[in-house]
């Protein structure tokens, strides 16, 4: 791969090849390695800790160059559905299977990351939960960081 | 006296836009022209309207959410100094402890700076002097300086550049190439553009506040409300822009 700001590596995910992301993606990303990939790709992205606008800049570019693949994003990390809700084009033509949702604690401000698929977010409301528990301190309730509407703004999309 | 102030005053609020929008309406307005825009549903009577009709006559008020103005500043002379400095920013907040807010400010913060290091400073022909692909070693007159502060409802960055060279065109660009559609698909970034664009756009996006001040060629201040992730309202913010 590329540098050492991002590491691009093959993992098997029950029994699924997936291409897993970790790291920031900005300026200096090169997704060259990318283009060796044939047939349909499964991108987990949920190692991508963060993005810069050229780095989101040469993902456009790149996935648009690229738009007769059949791409799929799954595990999608906050900073990268924050991206897909601000900028359309960062989806592209692909697929996004599933997400992480913040949730926070309000009594001990623990963060809690829920995978929400696609299914569920597809809904109208998005199907998620809208409280549960705090496992950590057992006396607050979990809820998402922010509004539902806003943070699957991207399903507009 | 007071009959020229009343009559500046009716003038000059013809130049600020009010109403309550989505951001992607905003971006129009601002596209074609609008210096000064509220949404809030409140409308007029918003109070951050008066502040920004007071500045429009001259006054120096500040906005209520502008808290950082006096906090002791972070000095920048390289690229690289960045991240240190966000770094330290981030680790000095309550707020940030959160990984939505902190996320959120540490885009913002750095896409702020990024913007004062290398597109505030030009060449006699206009080019941007520092190449955004190479470290950049700040003249000492060129230091960008930041001020940060919040309290329990969001954060106020400030970032300034002794270059002065932001202007509306720049934000009408960046919301041109990141907002318009085209036949029903969005337009792709192009690649011939500096990201300065995708840059601003990202900062309108993700705070509820711009205030920017420019006194041309000799400093730009940029400053920014970003609230707390469980106070955003995507149809409160206001956009500021004084060119001098």
């Amino acid at each position: 791969m590329e540098n050492d700001k991002l590491i691009i590596e093959k993992v098997v995910v029950n029994g699924q090849e997936q291409i897993c992301l970790k790291g920031t993606i900005d300026e200096d990303t090169d997704f060259s390695s990318l283009l060796k990939e044939n047939g349909p790709m499964v991108l987990n992205l949920s190692g991508v800790t963060g993005i810069n606008s050229l780095g989101i800049r040469g993902w456009v570019n790149f996935w648009k160059e690229q738009a007769g693949k059949k791409v799929f994003y799954v595990e999608c990390p906050p900073v990268i559905v924050r991206q897909m809700s601000m900028i359309p084009s960062f989806t592209g033509t692909a697929e996004v299977v599933s997400v992480f949702a913040p949730y926070i604690c309000d009594h001990c401000e623990t963060e809690e990351l829920v995978l929400v698929r696609s299914d569920e977010f597809s809904a109208t409301p998005p199907q998620i939960k809208e409280t549960f528990s705090c496992s950590k301190c057992q006396a607050g309730e979990m809820e998402l960081d922010g509004g539902p509407n806003q943070y699957f703004a991207f399903r507009k999309k | 006296m007071k009959r020229s102030a009343k009559k500046s005053s009716t003038q000059d609020q013809s130049l600020l836009k009010t109403g309550l929008f989505s951001k992607e309406e905003a971006s129009i307005f601002i596209r074609t022209g609008c210096a000064h825009l509220h949404s809030s549903i409140l409308g007029s009577q918003d109070p951050t309207v008066a502040v920004s009709l007071n500045q429009l006559e001259g006054s120096p008020t500040s906005y209520s959410w502008e808290i950082a103005q006096t906090a002791t500043p972070h000095r920048l002379t390289t690229s690289t100094d960045r991240n240190g400095v966000i770094e330290n920013i981030l680790s000095a907040s309550s707020l940030a402890k959160r990984s939505q807010n902190r996320s959120r400010l540490h885009q913002v913060a750095e896409e702020l700076l990024t913007n004062a290091i290398y597109h505030s400073y030009k060449n006699s022909d206009g080019s941007d002097k520092y190449d955004r692909r190479e470290d950049a070693q700040l003249q000492s007159e060129e230091c960008v300086l930041v001020r940060f502060a919040e309290n329990l409802n969001g954060m106020n960055l400030i970032v300034e550049d002794q270059g002065g060279s932001l202007t509306l065109n720049d934000f009408q660009r960046a919301f041109e190439r990141c907002y318009q559609r085209k036949n029903g698909r969005e337009i792709g970034i192009e690649t011939k553009h500096s990201g300065a664009g995708l840059g601003l756009f990202m900062v309108f996006e993700l705070s509820a506040h711009i205030h920017v001040k420019v006194e041309k060629k000799k400093k730009t201040c940029f400053s920014v409300w970003i609230p707390d992730s469980q106070q955003f309202d995507p149809d409160t913010f206001s956009f500021n822009i004084f060119e001098e």
